[in-house]
């Protein structure tokens, strides 16, 4: 097969897996129709956490990608989609919130609200991710850092985000949502495990927390001798 | 490039920020005076032509008696609140009809003080907000200690000429909230009951949940965490407990389907102990005082209007039929029992079929008590 048809093929399943959670939404039996905004938005949040959660597979290295696109490709590639899914999330959050403002009422009630704050912590979590990488030379992030904090922190966000769908349940309560989500969660999985070994991300995290208990040391030192 | 992606990126932040300071300040913004006096006057409060406010008109002198006024006089309210008149806690002069509860019912330096409310069971509820004034009407005028007190000493099952129906009265949200401390439903000895329903944090007041001068509940503070919500139909469609507690193999209805089918159940056994057990039929009313009636001419088990009248009313009252038809009249007075209290109003329901289930044949297996 040709580098430029592995190439279609593969942007042919990204997309097949970026649209899956919107196409069951019209396939499978669904729970009874709400507001059409609050349901734009649940669809937006859906669209925004598979482009995301894609955003694994993308920067692993992965062989069967590497051999139809060059890895800058899917580096710019992982820039621009991570900023579109953020969008998406953003909008999925604003669209709820300006449907209903009372939305933010209820987030007192951290106990009930829990699968809401679930969301926004995810969200928090994806807007670091997003703002330290273009940020990073402002906030004179060093690159093992940041790689370390980048990668941490995703994984924190889609966890979240996932706990966050499962424990809505609106759709998630239906059999096939659950094991779509399933399976890309799982995928994506895949994606961190395979980027972590490539990556050698042991050796990134084992470098930044030597760096950190250096400079702690050196902190505590420099106290120490101010002091004297 | 990553110039547009930063500006892009601080655009939709700032923009989501925005918005949702926007948001809070609009559901933190006061309503207006007029905003308040249109919903105030569209309320049952406000509604001066109700049974409420009107049943004693024809009274010849026109005025309400001392006990039922305090709920029914903006008046009597404030005697009893002790803002006029000098005893707390009692109506000094029998209100004079026609007033409604308005502005100063709630808003006096009394009622913003309440912080302790006493129920008809002796109870006392303390650090109230305010909702404090709230508890006052909607506690019922009757308690559990009231039926013990009327049946002590007497076999269960002996029909005895001295009892007759207790009416725990209309709109017990209060009584139904604070469960087992507030003792409102009739509740059996040896068994536990729920408490306090705290709801949720920021929604575990009546003013919390119901705007305080429309009355009426927003269906949209309750969808953030009820997610099938939209309006106010689908507030019978909440439910967050998973069991079958009435055995019909549906967890998905709302929690107040399971109340109505207990209820439901209790009637039936109401019903089936008054034919077999004292062999005379009994036929509920529910806006027709006393509510039980005996005459039912074509046996249809449901009451015809010209037989809903005082003189029809039902006599054979034994203990055990009295304990049952209190509980089925408390649970079907709240009309949002089924979010003020759910569990409570279950284990009562429960419990009063168990009990005559002692005499009538009830299936109690599939039904699971909370």
């Amino acid at each position: 097969m040709k580098d430029t048809t592995k190439a279609k093929l593969w942007i042919i399943v990204f997309f097949l897996m970026l649209l899956a959670p919107m196409v069951l939404l019209f396939v499978v039996p669904r729970p009874p129709g709400r507001e059409f905004w609050r349901e734009f938005a649940v669809g937006l949040g859906f669209a925004g956490l598979s482009l995301i959660g894609l955003q694994f597979l993308l920067p692993a290295r992965l062989p069967f990608l590497l051999k139809a696109f060059r890895f800058s490709k899917l580096s710019h590639f992982h820039h621009n989609l991570s900023i579109i899914g953020l969008t998406l999330i953003i909008a999925h959050a604003v669209i709820l919130i300006l449907n209903n403002p009372r939305l933010l009422r209820s987030l007192i009630s951290v106990t009930a609200a829990r699968p809401t704050w679930w969301g926004v912590i995810s969200l928090l979590a994806m807007i670091v991710v997003v703002g330290t990488s273009l940020w990073k030379g402002e906030v004179n992030l060093g690159h093992q850092p940041w790689r370390v904090i980048h990668t941490f922190i995703s994984v924190l966000a889609i966890v979240l985000a996932l706990l966050h769908i499962f424990d809505v349940g609106y759709y998630l309560g239906i059999l096939a949502h659950q094991i779509l989500w399933i399976v890309l969660a799982v995928l994506w999985g895949v994606g961190v495990v395979v980027y972590f070994r490539r990556a050698n991300m042991a050796e990134a995290v084992d470098t930044v927390v030597q760096d950190l208990a250096a400079r702690v040391a050196n902190n505590t030192r420099q106290e120490t001798a101010d002091e004297v | 490039m990553l110039t547009i992606q930063k500006a892009f990126v601080t655009f939709i932040v700032a923009l989501a920020l925005i918005i949702s300071l926007g948001a809070i300040a609009g559901i933190a913004r006061s309503d207006s005076l007029a905003d308040i006096t249109s919903k105030w006057s569209r309320s049952a409060h406000a509604d001066r032509d109700s049974r409420s406010f009107t049943y004693w008109n024809d009274n010849e002198p026109p005025v309400i008696p001392a006990n039922c006024a305090h709920c029914h006089s903006n008046y009597a309210f404030l005697d009893f609140l002790g803002e006029i008149g000098d005893n707390p806690g009692v109506v000094d002069r029998d209100p004079l009809v026609g007033s409604v509860v308005s502005c100063t019912t709630c808003h006096n330096e009394t009622a913003h003080a309440l912080t302790q409310v006493t129920f008809p069971s002796g109870a006392q509820v303390t650090a109230l907000g305010t909702e404090g004034a709230c508890l006052i009407c909607h506690q019922g005028t009757q308690s559990g200690v009231n039926v013990d007190e009327a049946i002590v000493g007497m076999e269960d099952d002996v029909v005895s000429e001295s009892l007759s129906f207790i009416n725990v009265h209309y709109a017990v949200a209060a009584a139904t909230q604070w469960g087992a401390e507030a003792g409102g439903g009739y509740q059996y000895a040896g068994r536990s009951y729920e408490g306090f329903y705290a709801h949720a944090a920021a929604y575990s007041t009546c003013v919390d949940c119901h705007d305080a001068h429309s009355l009426e509940v927003n269906p949209q503070d309750c969808s953030p965490c009820h997610y099938g919500v939209v309006d106010h139909d689908d507030l019978v469609k909440i439910r967050m407990d998973p069991t079958d507690y009435d055995g019909d193999g549906d967890t998905r209805e709302g929690i107040a389907a399971e109340i109505d089918a207990l209820r439901t159940m209790l009637f039936e056994a109401i019903q089936d102990y008054a034919a077999t057990v004292l062999q005379e039929p009994i036929v509920y009313g529910p806006g027709s005082f006393p509510y039980f009636f005996a005459v039912d001419t074509d046996a249809d088990g449901k009451p015809d209007p010209a037989e809903l009248n005082f003189g029809n009313r039902y006599v054979k009252w034994t203990p055990r039929l009295l304990r049952a038809a209190y509980n089925y009249q408390f649970a079907s007075k709240d009309s949002g029992n089924y979010t003020h209290n759910p569990r409570y109003v279950l284990q009562l329901l429960y419990d009063s079929l168990e009990d005559l289930s002692e005499r009538v044949p009830v299936d109690m297996g599939p039904l699971v008590r909370p």
